[in-house]
């Protein structure tokens, strides 16, 4: 595999060379899937000086979608209502079994690809109710919005929404503390829609430095340079790596288009706990959209909700690398995954299994245990 | 970020000195302050040695010595209470039950025993595995009790180590015996609705037979009900409870024991002559009861050899024939160990025929007119009530206002009366004044332990300041200003979001009072009607008695454990610092007296929780103080420097002189230095606003606590924080906080 800048590419790898300062460790921290996606695939890791680690954080909304909403999916399923969702949806396991086992055993569960496909769905099935179970950062939610504000709606259409916002989780990983991260690199797209506002508050409070990116991988590095320069000189501002695509770090419409149709809530994340403001809800005036509300399913968190020995919440807490679960790549592949960080193609689990190679370390602070 | 280090025993020994090296870290922090209650020592046939004025005793010894030795000696007292009192249930229940009875506290609590984990390294299983936890308390208490002799520990900061280690030996001595009642007896386990149950003496139906239950080790009590249900004759006995006896009572039967009241309502109730029978086991029973018991008529039972009170042990005979034989004298006072046969006594007793009872009449004017208001009453009266004014003016013409408006603060000690040089009955007119008040209100029997549910659900809300504090009301009832005052904060605190936790005489109390901000429609309404029994947002869980304080301290634990995902055996300074600079939880001993209190007390604050005391928690000789801001400092565990922060918290042990002074500091006790933005904004929020509110201004230091602007509370216009900000005010990041250095990344 060749960069597609591999000029590019060495002068940061370069330039990290020489910023990173020998015997100084330096912890950076992204918060995305595809931020993960791109630095196991292009092995990206390897290419890092000694003393500069990454590791993945709470980036995965799949991974975080807890059992008790997929077992509200599948409960409308059964049901009868042809529930749409996303593909990696289809094999999170579960207490209460998959979206893909409720599909075998009667359920109409379908793939969609966007929500608009969801709300043509509803349209070309006028008998069946149709409930789209949405599962996403903000970058999902905008076009759920967009969907639910869409004229002509069809009446049977509705949405179980299990949308997440990933900043309130990153002030908590600093707040639980044990982490030691220097520097966030934010993902571009959430930023494309949410602007600076999301992450401001993590250089002003707590003097951290964030910069926000792109996917490729010379994104991805450069992100990381500005990281450990703004460390060197011991500062802490917000930048904007993304500025092709995002010139300016403001606002987009879509963050009207959300508060429309969403209020923020709390959300209960697997494995983590419930952390407050980091969920949307749908506002009370659109209830008759909301598939909890319109056929009345309510299921209550649930204590175990990993299965036994999957450490995927100190995975998504970046406390551990996937390598350190006992499970990992023994009982535990992507194509047979045990637990939720192995299933989602944004799950660190499936990544690292997908991509990394064995010399990595194993840990980033301990074992799982 | 360095592989966990095992600070335990980082360059220590084992017992009761493991932990010095953190004490001295934790004390260099909190320094204690001392007051002396006693200027000369007595302590050896040398003395008295007068200590003011800087003088040494004849052994060497200063006042402040004087005062840590003898906080030391009352924290291991109050530890071997609740070690002897862990001893007496473990060994009844082994009897009961065998060694292999499961500890069990249901599903949803699968970090059982935290403070034995992370205190002694062990999980116990079995009642078989609680005797050895025990052995080594006892052992460890005897060390602390020896350190204090002649010639011991010379060194105040390593006087107050061992007091902390009593403290910890007494929350291990807490949590054992509440697990084994707890499994032994079924009690509800982190369940949420458990019954509401009638509390005060205007519950108790006097038209059936009485048996009243005070003390600690309700092992008789249980018995009692398990007879009386399974013969059919609940319904024909009133059985009642009194202090935590009464708790542990009703989290085994619900509302078919009703509470009449707490430790500080004994000497009323035993007065009011309502109980036929008395069943007394240990700790915090008065010790002029039985005779007062006599007096009124009742049958006393004395059951625990902690506290035989010069009766016959008549253990071995017949209860049928000794419920006769008791029935012809006229003093009916027995001693029965056996707790099958003291039950079977209680109930014989009482179903043999209501007893006599010799509840005098309401005290009236006559019974004050004699008093020419001497003032002696006040002089020894421990609240130094203005008794005298009240007792004259009823005599002058039957003015009862003062009385009345003393009635409420009054701790029914009746110290008064056999002060009073006319022998006038002056508790009685207290009583008498108090009349109008309805005794009836509802709590909710104990759930034990939070589970680890709730602590994943609560834990990061705790973390992110949405749940701006737990605040835990433990211990005696014995409050400066009156027994609605733990009812009146905890209303205060629930309705603004806190956490509120409650066990023992305190959980009781919090049923009184008239609604505050959490004021409903319904004013009289106990809280626990009000608000849902679990640990969450404005949640208000009594987890029974004095003994299952471990929950909340354990909960505290868990906090740590659960959001940090960190082993407990051999962790326990981890642990500790964690909760220190991150988990907002203050213990309150408002009424706290007995020197249990103190033993709670060290235990929480070695482990980093603060605890706010009435002022007469001066008379445990001394508290723990952050003297001064460099003392607020921090290691910054992920840029590795040291920080000068305000302290937070700003002291370890302290007192209030008011409630409403209490509830500002309760607020700000809260704060902890690695509060998010979001977290700080919201506690300075509840703190400014409080303040205000009950103390007519705005704190002023709120501006020491903000670190940035994201800091400032809602409610804090502008212009008062640029008003207050100091001089050269420049944002400090919020750090990733600890006190220990090992824990720090070497940069
Ligand atoms: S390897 Fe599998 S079981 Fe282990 S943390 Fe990852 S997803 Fe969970
Ligand atoms: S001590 Fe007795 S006589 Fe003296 S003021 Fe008090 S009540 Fe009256
Ligand atoms: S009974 Fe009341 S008035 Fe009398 S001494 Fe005790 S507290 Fe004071």
């Amino acid at each position: 595999m060749t960069f597609r800048d591999a000029d590019l590419v060495s002068n940061v790898v370069a330039a990290l060379d020489k910023a990173v300062e020998p015997g100084f460790p330096y912890r950076l921290m992204h918060v995305c899937g595809s931020h993960e996606h791109t630095i196991s695939r292009w092995g990206l890791r390897s290419l890092l000086p000694e003393g500069l680690e990454v590791i993945a954080g709470p980036g995965c909304p799949v991974c975080v979608c807890p059992p008790h909403e997929v077992g509200e999916a599948i409960e409308l399923a059964r049901r009868g209502a042809i529930v749409a969702t996303f593909g990696d949806m289809l094999n999170l396991p579960t207490n209460f079994g998959s979206l893909a086992e409720a599909n075998a055993s009667g359920g109409d569960v379908r793939v969609v690809y966007s929500p608009l496909d969801a709300v043509a769905l509803a349209a070309r099935n006028p008998e069946r109710e149709v409930v789209l179970f949405a599962v996403g950062f903000e970058t999902t939610a905008a076009p759920v919005a967009t969907a639910l504000g869409s004229a002509n709606l069809p009446d049977n259409f509705s949405v179980l929404v299990s949308h997440r916002s990933t900043p309130p989780a990153m002030e908590l990983l600093l707040g639980i503390g044990d982490i030691c991260v220097d520097g966030f690199i934010a993902p571009g797209h959430v930023s494309a829609i949410t602007g600076a506002e999301a992450w401001q508050r993590f250089p002003d409070a707590y003097a951290m430095p964030v910069v926000v990116a792109g996917f490729e991988p010379e994104d991805v590095l450069l992100a990381m340079l500005l990281l450990v320069e703004q460390i060197n000189r011991g500062e802490a501002t917000l930048e904007n790596e993304y500025s092709r695509v995002v010139p300016k770090l403001m606002s987009s419409p879509a963050v009207a288009a959300i508060d429309a149709v969403f209020e923020v809530s709390s959300a209960w994340w697997r494995g983590i706990g419930r952390i407050p403001r980091s969920g949307l809800a749908l506002r009370r005036e659109l209830g008759s959209r909301d598939a909890r509300e319109r056929f009345d399913v309510h299921f209550e968190a649930e204590q175990n909700d990993l299965p036994p020995g999957c450490s995927c919440h100190l995975v998504m807490l970046g406390k551990v690398h996937p390598p350190a679960c006992a499970l990992y790549g023994r009982k535990c592949t992507p194509s047979s995954p045990h637990g939720p960080c192995m299933v989602s193609q944004e799950g660190t689990c499936f990544i690292w299994y997908t991509y990394e190679s064995e010399e990595l370390p194993a840990t980033t602070q301990g074992d799982a245990s | 970020m360095p592989a966990e280090p095992d600070h335990d025993t980082a360059g220590d020994r084992s017992g009761a000195t493991r932990l010095r090296s953190w004490d001295r870290t934790l004390l260099g922090r909190y320094r204690p302050v001392y007051h002396p209650v006693n200027t000369s020592c007595t302590w050896c046939a040398l003395g008295p040695c007068d200590l003011l004025s800087g003088r040494k005793g004849a052994c060497g010894q200063t006042l402040s010595i004087l005062a840590a030795r003898e906080a030391l000696v009352l924290a291991v007292t109050g530890a071997c209470a609740h070690a002897a009192h862990a001893r007496a249930v473990i060994d009844h229940l082994l009897e009961r039950d065998g060694p292999e009875l499961r500890l069990e506290l249901g599903p949803w609590v699968q970090i059982r025993a935290p403070i034995i984990e992370l205190v002694m390294g062990v999980r116990p299983h079995f009642s078989r595995d609680l005797p050895k936890v025990l052995d080594s308390v006892d052992s460890q208490l005897v060390a602390l009790l020896g350190a204090t002799h002649f010639g011991g520990e010379q060194d105040a900061i390593d006087l107050e180590s061992k007091t902390f280690h009593a403290g910890t030996m007494d929350l291990v001595a807490l949590e054992v015996a509440d697990l084994a009642q707890s499994s032994a007896y079924g009690f509800p386990s982190a369940v949420r609705d458990t019954a509401l149950v009638p509390l005060g003496l205007g519950q108790v139906d006097t038209s059936k037979p009485v048996i009243l239950c005070i003390g600690h080790h309700s092992a008789v009590g249980h018995r009692i009900a398990e007879l009386l249900a399974a013969r059919g004759t609940a319904s024909e006995v009133e059985l009642v409870g009194l202090c935590c006896t009464a708790h542990d009572m009703a989290r085994g039967h619900g509302a078919s024991v009703k509470i009449v009241g707490n430790q500080r309502d004994q000497l009323s109730v035993v007065r009011a002559g309502i109980a036929d029978v008395i069943v007394a086991d240990q700790q915090c029973v008065r010790l002029d009861l039985k005779d007062e018991a006599l007096q009124r008529g009742s049958c006393f039972i004395a059951t625990s050899d902690a506290a035989y009170s010069g009766l016959p042990d008549e253990t071995d005979v017949d209860p049928d024939s000794l419920a006769c034989d008791l029935a012809g004298r006229t003093a009916a006072g027995t001693f029965v160990s056996d707790v099958e046969r003291a039950a079977e006594l209680a109930i014989a007793v009482a179903i043999r025929g209501k007893r006599v009872r010799l509840g005098p009449p309401p005290a009236t004017e006559d019974d004050a007119a004699a008093c020419n208001r001497c003032g002696v009453c006040d002089e020894h009266c421990p609240l130094a009530l203005p008794i005298a004014d009240g007792v004259f003016a009823v005599a002058q013409g039957g003015r009862w206002g003062i009385l009345e408006s003393l009635s409420q603060r009054c701790l029914r000690c009746g110290r008064c009366d056999s002060a009073c040089p006319l022998e006038l009955p002056v508790m009685a007119l207290v009583d008498a004044a108090d009349g109008s008040a309805p005794l009836r209100t509802t709590v909710r029997a104990g759930r034990g332990p939070i589970s680890d549910f709730e602590i994943k659900s609560a834990g990061p809300s705790i973390v992110l300041g949405d749940i701006p504090g737990i605040v835990a009301f433990l211990a005696c009832p014995d409050y400066p200003d009156g027994r609605d005052s733990v009812g009146w904060m905890a209303r205060i605190l629930a309705a603004r979001g806190y956490i509120v936790l409650a066990s023992g005489c305190a959980a009781m109390d919090l049923s009184w009072g008239s609604g505050g901000e959490g004021g409903p429609e319904n004013e009289r309404q106990s809280p626990y009607e009000l608000f849902p029994a679990f640990f969450d947002q404005g949640g208000l869980v009594n987890t029974g008695s004095c003994v299952s304080a471990a929950h909340a301290i354990g909960a505290a634990i868990k906090v740590a454990s659960i959001l940090l995902h960190r082993r407990l055996a051999g962790n326990y300074v981890g642990v500790a610092d964690y909760i220190l600079n991150r988990v907002g939880m203050v213990g309150v001993l408002w009424g706290g007296v007995a020197p249990k209190a103190l033993s709670i007390s060290a235990g929480a604050n070695r482990l980093g929780i603060p605890v706010l005391f009435g002022p007469q928690g001066e008379r445990f000789r001394r508290t723990l103080e952050a003297s001064s801001d460099r003392e607020g400092w921090v290691f910054d565990a992920r840029r590795g420097n040291r920080v000068d922060i305000a302290a937070a918290p700003t002291a370890l042990c302290t007192t209030a002189a008011s409630r409403e002074e209490a509830m500002v500091e309760i607020v700000r006790l809260c704060l902890r230095p690695n509060d998010t933005a979001t977290g700080r904004q919201v506690k300075l929020g509840h703190y400014v606003a409080l303040s205000r509110e009950l103390l007519g201004e705005p704190p002023g230091d709120v501006a020491r606590w903000v670190r940035s602007p994201y800091d400032v509370p809602e409610s804090w216009a502008c212009e008062e924080l640029t008003a207050s900000l100091p001089d050269g005010w420049v944002h400090t990041p919020i750090p990733d906080p600890t006190i220990l250095e090992g824990l720090v990344r070497s940069r």
